[in-house]
């Protein structure tokens, strides 16, 4: 039904943010708490590419070019001159980040609803439901690109490299990885992570300062399912994505987060690595 | 700024007297320009206008709620992003109690601080095991947690208007105007000042810093972590919430909406801004900030550019942004700091650098 | 002979108070193979910390000395910047990646390897994962386990593998024998001593196990609380009285104790 293929589709998305999150974290410890934000951000360039006329097909490389472009440049002018300095202040860094970001999105884009037209019609009927055919787009879009993700940090020497700093920085540093050019990459491939999401969710509902929200919605995935595990995220966006859409649905959809809320601070108190995080990881932060 | 009649004193790092060291103010000269500064501060009213007065109203309550998040993100280094939270806990609490019964005032206030420093303390126990990073996420979980529960409440129990406070009065002196509302935040704020400068130098502050710094090896040194970080949020909770409150009724009305992610955002500007683990850095952050949108307004209106309210408000966020940005780039100690050095320089002036002759500060 | 590594005066102080290691001075000269040998706490572990560029950090810092390596000062370079003059440390515990599989160990050293290469003798004999397999072969059968499940002599042969790939000009192994049967320990040492003979690669044993490496190495250096106090050739030192008493169990050492013996007050120098 309807709600079963939304639930798909929010999943997705927020997954791929999570992920997004994850990577970054890994290499550079660091929380991206900017998510949100730069999924929006970069939304809204997809958005207004559109506008401006050119095709989806072009509109979203675009948005994927400036999205490198932003996750480099966040990495060069702010994360590299604190990144030995205790955890506190790289936090801070991405609130930082995250509401100028926030500002710019008003400044430049207006911040209002902004949908990203790919072509998709509301409704489509498949074997006697109504379905959302933008919602389809999305959930394929999104598990697509998280395949693919997958894909690149399992199998290529980027992702070798990646996994393996995530690991031990010093070991990686001695065999001859190049620190700072992984951090780099994986803070690039994260911001490319949180534009696709921005681009699906502005397709599949709207783009808008307060759609930010999205990246909340990530973080309590990566919470539930472990800081540190690809996997976890999977797990915790599906449970996010659940007990959001119906408490949305059955209940009121101004208490929708308040599920998900809850169901982190349980998981704070009982399991705070996570679903599927490792102690080690959880003690060394 | 020494005391004249002083002695010179032998170069050494060690404090050769306790008093000197833990003195308020040091030597007359200091006292001085202390009492000079307040008696300007409290003739204020008699020269600002009302729309002045308004904002330094406002920036007295942003002080309260500055100084008690710097102890417990800036001394405890707990980052906490439900400074919003905690706002809402003081405001709704007040609004709650005055419309349902005439409670008076001061007690009110009390109320407000123990709500937020009960939910403080329940916020604080799962944090115990935390550390820094799942800290502040817990204390972002808690925002939307509060802030979802703040609309529930305003829908159910209020048909979601919002709540009218009446007009809170100490005692026989009602504070219908904003002058007496000056010189009641002023007190409040003061009391607050003092209070945190106290706790800082007390056993009890000087805990939640080591905590802060390395909680393992303030461990191994026989301090309570538990206790520490109990006790740094309850206070910095209740004394949140009683901001909130005060913000209740100087405003008059409240209602979810303003109590949003950005307000928790503009606290963290407050002190990072002004210097984390100052309690001056607090006072400099808390004028800033709170000043900041206005004076964009007033530079826009002054420029003769028409500009919507809405992209004003982008323009600030970008600010505060970039301020946060800016200072943990730059100078991670805030404006204390450079007040710090102008100070030193000042003092030296016109010399370059002390003489190690003349003895520690 | 030139003196590949060259360390001179090395102090690192830890804190702002201990001094971890103290006017250590010792050389290595290109193809040879080195032994710094000493008990726990002597300061081995921090002169190799020393030389691959893990200090400062936030605790530890060398407050005197010079490093040189090939020529030049490798003071103050960083881990990535000494890997890639050649120098290849296998360290005493974290040596491999645990949640790597062994192919993917040495795959990762292949490819983050490219930058390096220093020393192009070795290039031409190991630049590839069956190299690797082809000089352990019990690598070779657990190509796809997760390293977490390696025993500890394939640990070992699996750090020392990863470092080859990178074709390094020194290879300095912190404890090559640490938790291995005598069996497996011999075979690590009659294994660098293979390739130190057969391909030229220089080598720098820092152990505990003073018996097995002077066995190998040409040259020795004793390291007490963080001195040199006794160097020499190999011979001559297991020769030695003291080091015979103190370090290869023979005589009544246990009886007398270190700091009744006043010889080691003195430093001892022998060429």
């Amino acid at each position: 039904m309807s709600l079963l293929l939304t639930i798909v589709a929010t999943w997705g998305i927020y997954t791929l943010l999570g992920i997004g999150i994850v990577l970054i974290y890994r290499t550079s410890r660091v929380l991206n708490i900017a998510g949100g934000e730069l999924a929006i951000f970069l939304g809204y360039v997809v958005a207004w590419a559109v506008a401006d006329g050119f095709p989806v097909a072009a509109a979203v490389p675009i948005g994927l070019v400036a999205a490198a472009g932003l996750g480099f440049a966040v990495f060069w002018l702010m994360l590299r001159r604190i990144m030995g300095q205790p955890p506190h202040v790289g936090l801070m860094m991405t609130v930082g980040i995250a509401i100028l970001l926030n500002g710019l999105i008003v400044i430049l884009f207006g911040g209002g609803n902004v949908t990203i037209d790919a072509g998709f019609s509301r409704t489509m009927a498949l074997g006697g439901a109504i379905l959302s055919e933008r919602d389809l787009a999305a959930a394929v879009g999104a598990w697509v690109s998280i395949a693919v993700l997958a894909l690149v940090y399992r199998v290529t020497d980027l992702g070798l490299q990646m996994r393996a700093v995530a690991e031990k920085v010093m070991l990686s540093a001695q065999r001859g990885v190049n620190i700072n050019r992984v951090v780099a990459l994986s803070w690039v491939l994260g911001v490319i992570a949180a534009a696709l999401a921005g681009t699906l969710h502005g397709e599949r509902a709207f783009v808008a300062a307060s759609a930010a929200v999205i990246g909340i919605n990530a973080l309590l995935a990566c919470l539930i399912g472990g800081m540190d595990s690809l996997r976890g995220v999977v797990i915790g966006g599906l449970i996010v994505a659940v007990s959001e859409n119906l408490t949305a649905y059955y209940v009121d959809p101004r208490y929708a987060l308040l599920t998900p809320v809850g169901l982190v601070l349980i998981t704070l108190v009982v399991r705070p690595w996570g679903l599927l995080g490792t102690v080690e990881e959880f003690h060394r932060v | 700024m020494s005391g004249v009649r002083r002695a010179p004193r032998m170069p050494s790092s060690l404090p050769l007297g306790t008093a000197r060291t833990f003195a308020l103010r040091r030597g007359r000269a200091q006292w001085t320009v202390c009492l000079g500064g307040v008696a300007i501060l409290l003739s204020l009213p008699l020269v600002l206008s009302a729309y002045w007065l308004h904002l330094a109203n406002l920036v007295l309550i942003a002080v309260v709620g500055a100084v008690a998040l710097n102890l417990l993100t800036g001394n405890a280094r707990l980052v906490s992003l439900g400074q919003a939270a905690f706002l809402g806990i003081g405001a709704f609490t007040a609004g709650l109690m005055s419309r349902a019964a005439e409670i008076p005032f001061p007690l009110v206030l009390v109320a407000a601080a123990a709500a937020g420093g009960i939910v403080g303390l329940i916020v604080a126990i799962p944090s115990l095991k935390l550390r820094v990073l799942y800290v502040a996420v817990t204390t972002l979980a808690l925002h939307f947690a509060v802030a979802t529960i703040l609309v529930m409440i305003q829908a159910v129990v209020l048909d979601s208007s919002g709540i009218t406070l009446p007009i809170p009065a100490l005692g026989p002196l009602a504070l219908d105007s904003a002058v007496k509302w000056y010189y009641a935040l002023f007190s409040i704020a003061a009391l607050v000042v003092l209070g945190a400068l106290n706790l800082l130098r007390s056993y009890v502050g000087r805990r939640w810093v080591a905590v802060g710094e390395h909680d393992v090896a303030a461990a191994a040194l026989g301090v309570s972590v538990v206790r520490a970080k109990l006790s740094v949020f309850v206070v910095s909770s209740a004394v949140v919430a009683l901001a909130g409150a005060l913000m209740a009724y100087y405003i008059g009305t409240v209602s979810f909406e303003s109590f949003n992610l950005n307000l928790a955002i503009a606290y963290l500007a407050m002190i990072i801004v002004g210097g984390m683990g100052r309690v001056l850095g607090s006072v400099l952050g808390a004028v800033l900030i709170t000043l900041l949108p206005y004076l964009l307004d007033q530079a826009f209106a002054g420029l003769g550019l028409g500009i919507r309210a809405s992209t004003l408000a982008g323009i600030q966020e970008v600010m505060y942004g970039a301020l946060i940005v800016g200072f943990l780039l730059f100078e991670p100690r805030g404006l204390a700091e450079i007040w710090r050095h102008l100070r030193a320089a000042a003092a030296d002036w016109p010399f370059r650098y002390r003489a190690v002759q003349r003895g520690q500060r | 002979m030139t003196a590949l590594l060259e360390v001179e005066g090395l102090e690192v102080v830890y804190g702002h108070a201990i001094r971890a290691i103290q006017g250590v001075s010792f050389h290595v000269d290109e193809g040879a193979i080195v032994g710094l040998v000493g008990l726990n706490g002597a300061g081995k572990t921090t002169t190799i910390r020393a030389i691959s560029g893990f200090l400062p950090t936030e605790h530890v810092r060398i407050t005197d000395g010079r490093l040189r390596f090939a020529g030049r000062s490798i003071l103050g370079l960083r881990p990535y910047e000494t890997a890639r003059l050649g120098i290849a440390v296998v360290p005493e515990r974290e040596k491999v990646f645990d949640t790597l599989t062994v192919r993917e160990n040495l795959d990762l050293a292949v490819s983050a390897g490219r930058t390096l290469r220093a020393g192009a003798e070795l290039h031409a004999k190991f630049h590839s994962v069956e190299d690797v397999f082809a000089l352990f072969p019990p690598l070779a059968a657990r190509a796809e386990q997760d390293a977490v499940l390696l025993s500890g002599g394939e640990r070992q042969m699996l750090a020392i593998g990863a470092c080859l790939l990178g074709a390094p000009r020194l290879l300095i192994v912190d404890e090559a024998s640490l938790g291995l049967a005598p069996l497996v320990r011999r075979q690590v040492l009659h294994l660098l001593l293979r390739l130190n003979q057969e391909m030229g690669l220089t080598v720098l044993l820092v152990d505990q196990d003073v018996a097995g490496v002077l066995s190998i190495a040409r040259h020795g250096y004793v390291l007490e609380n963080g001195r040199v106090v006794f160097d020499g050739p190999s011979d001559r030192l297991l020769a030695h009285g003291d080091v015979q008493e103190f370090y290869l169990g023979r005589g009544n050492a246990g009886e007398r104790g270190y700091r009744n013996v006043k010889q080691y007050r003195r430093v001892r120098r022998w060429h």
